[in-house]
């Protein structure tokens, strides 16, 4: 007789997720205040996310992102871990990232059904695990690169142009490997590194945006503009959330819709 | 004078243009431009999937060409683009490197930028490759029968094996198949989801739709007499009887259990009956009967066969962008962020 995996949804699979979102909104909700504070909360949601999972992990013997609930729950933990990872206590970075978190695990929990399931043949391969949970990475850090967009419009600290470039260049190196795996897996199991499918155009032009942005601070044009490298970090989110949820729903049948 | 003005001014021209091109600005115009080129695109293909970009698969390029369309004119312009943007990269990245060198910089990451350009132009170049010279060659359903591929080898399938999750759904199917080239020598091969077979350099593919084990054959017995069929319209006689196999199938009403549908022939009227692994039934009224030992699987495996010549090229390109992206070291500023 076969093993049939637990329901996704039962309480305590659950858990993790509802005290992770509790956290992420109560750390987002404490940075108005006292930024410092919300760094433990943050800490102890990724602490409780992370635990959840690992645990779905273990139960499909998988990298837990065969699904829209588990994207868009690992979405929401890469922006944590890049928070966290990048913190500054500055009110308007930690909590347009911490929302952002929030929103993304929110869209997971009251949209998608958690249900469990074993990875298809077509994942089952080592260049999805490096493909996904590096491209997340990125668009954590590009996030990130946003947040800071955003903080230096508020504070006009210079400091923030240093982090804005510095993590789209992190986020830049980060989605090439990550576009490499996936090439790699695209030949493997469809013949081509390349597809003029939504999410993978897409993907090209996440690279060619922030390949053009780590070229910004080389023009001369752009130094006595310092509004440039802010104004295409913001754009970049856009693009980011077109690549990343767009081509899920705005356009037709995608390679990505597993 | 005129006659040396003429040459003085083209040469300004040109190497005002030169300017240009190797200038950050124009480079950075170039990139801002190919992302709402690519964007503009993505949204025609998806809103004309059934018109003008009907045909738009794969990483085809000719498409665009072979079905010209006013709609395709994102595309048209994503040439010229990319290739100033090319260009562009090339020049600018061969004055730095002799810039670096002559300055006498020997470290490797002051190269690493030059090393990333590369990989976009390698890059580019298994794009155009890719997109202009490769082709689908068709699907293919290899049997236990040696069967011919479009590139002239033969193949025939082993084996199917299913790998299930715990729950039985299948983790990974695999097809161990024999190749024979055109000089006749025979190899052994194992193509699987995720596992090609592949030649020259990942230029020639053969990917794996689908493998399945077929029920196709069927033994039956009678007391000590035994017949085997191997196939579909095979007869034989057993009990004094002339059975014919007329079709084996699993699935449908019964399952996962597979049904052997058989044709008893007779001096006058035939009839028709069907029998599953271990069913008997009666030839007539004095008790003769046969018995359905078992129905024989055998392999088929789907391939789809492809010529993507921009394999190599892109593989090259992820290696020297893997090179380049180590050579940045802590150009990165990881841990400083």
């Amino acid at each position: 007789m076969s093993d049939v995996l637990p329901d996704g949804g039962q309480p305590l699979l659950m858990a993790g997720f509802i005290i992770a979102i509790s956290l992420y909104a109560a750390s987002g909700a404490v940075a108005a205040f006292r930024p410092a504070l919300a760094r433990p909360l943050m800490g102890a949601g990724i602490l409780a996310h992370v635990v959840a999972m690992v645990t779905r992990g273990v139960l499909i013997g998988f990298l837990p992102l065969t699904n829209k609930f588990e994207s868009f729950a690992a979405a929401s933990l890469a922006v944590a871990i890049v928070l966290m990872l990048t913190w500054r206590h500055q009110r308007v970075y930690v909590m347009f990232l911490a929302w952002v978190a929030v929103a993304a695990l929110g869209a997971a929990l009251l949209l998608f059904p958690p249900e469990l399931a074993y990875p298809p043949p077509l994942m089952w391969t080592i260049w999805y695990p490096l493909h996904v949970p590096l491209s997340f990475l990125a668009y954590g850090l590009w996030t990130a690169a946003a947040a800071a967009a955003l903080a230096w419009a508020f504070d006009r600290d210079p400091a923030w142009l240093a982090r804005i470039h510095r993590m789209a260049l992190q986020g830049f190196g980060l989605w090439s490997v990550g576009m490499v795996c996936g090439g790699i897996w695209g030949v493997l199991a469809w013949g081509a590194y390349f597809l003029w499918d939504p999410k993978v155009v897409w993907s090209v032009i996440l690279w060619f945006h922030y390949a053009t942005f780590v070229h910004l601070r080389l023009a001369p044009s752009t130094r006595s503009r310092p509004w440039v490298a802010p104004a295409l970090a913001g754009l970049g989110f856009v693009w980011v959330l077109v690549a990343y949820i767009g081509t899920s729903f705005l356009f037709g049948r995608s390679s990505h819709a597993f | 004078m005129p006659s040396s003005v003429g040459p003085d001014t083209s040469n300004g021209i040109a190497s005002r243009a030169l300017a240009i091109i190797k200038s950050q600005g124009f480079g950075i115009a170039c990139g801002l431009l190919t992302t709402l080129l690519l964007a503009v695109g993505s949204f025609v293909i998806a809103a004309t999937g059934e018109g003008a970009s009907a045909g738009v698969s794969m990483d085809d390029a000719t498409i665009f060409f072979s079905k010209p369309s006013l709609w395709h004119a994102w595309f048209y312009l994503l040439i010229p683009v990319l290739g100033m943007f090319g260009l562009s990269t090339l020049l600018c990245t061969l004055d730095s490197v002799v810039e670096a060198w002559q300055a006498g910089r020997r470290v490797l990451s002051a190269y690493a930028p030059a090393i990333l350009h590369l990989s976009f132009l390698l890059a580019m170049l298994a794009h155009a490759v890719g997109g202009f010279l490769g082709r689908e060659d068709g699907v293919v359903a290899i049997g236990p029968s040696w069967t011919s591929l479009p590139d002239g080898r033969t193949a025939r399938a082993l084996s199917v094996t299913i790998e299930e999750h715990p729950d039985g759904t299948p983790q990974q199917v695999s097809a161990g198949i024999e190749l024979r080239g055109l000089d006749g020598v025979v190899i052994p091969a194992t193509v699987a989801y995720n596992q090609p077979i592949s030649s020259g350099g990942g230029s020639d593919l053969l990917l794996m739709i689908r493998a399945v084990s077929e029920p196709r054959g069927v033994r039956l017995t009678s007391g000590p007499e035994a017949c085997e069929m191997d196939g579909p319209g095979k007869a034989c006689v057993l009990a004094g009887r002339t059975i014919r196999l007329t079709s084996v199938s699993s699935g449908g009403h019964w399952g996962d259990t597979p049904v052997a549908y058989m044709q008893i022939e007779g001096a006058t009227e035939s009839k028709r009956i069907f029998l599953w692994p271990g069913a008997t039934h009666m030839l007539n009224e004095s008790g003769a009967s046969f018995r359905l030992e078992k129905i024989s699987q055998v392999p088929t495996v789907m391939v789809r066969s492809r010529h993507a010549p921009g394999n190599p090229w892109a593989l090259a390109a992820a290696l020297v962008l893997g090179f380049g992206l180590v050579a940045m070291g802590r150009r990165w500023g990881f841990g400083s962020s």
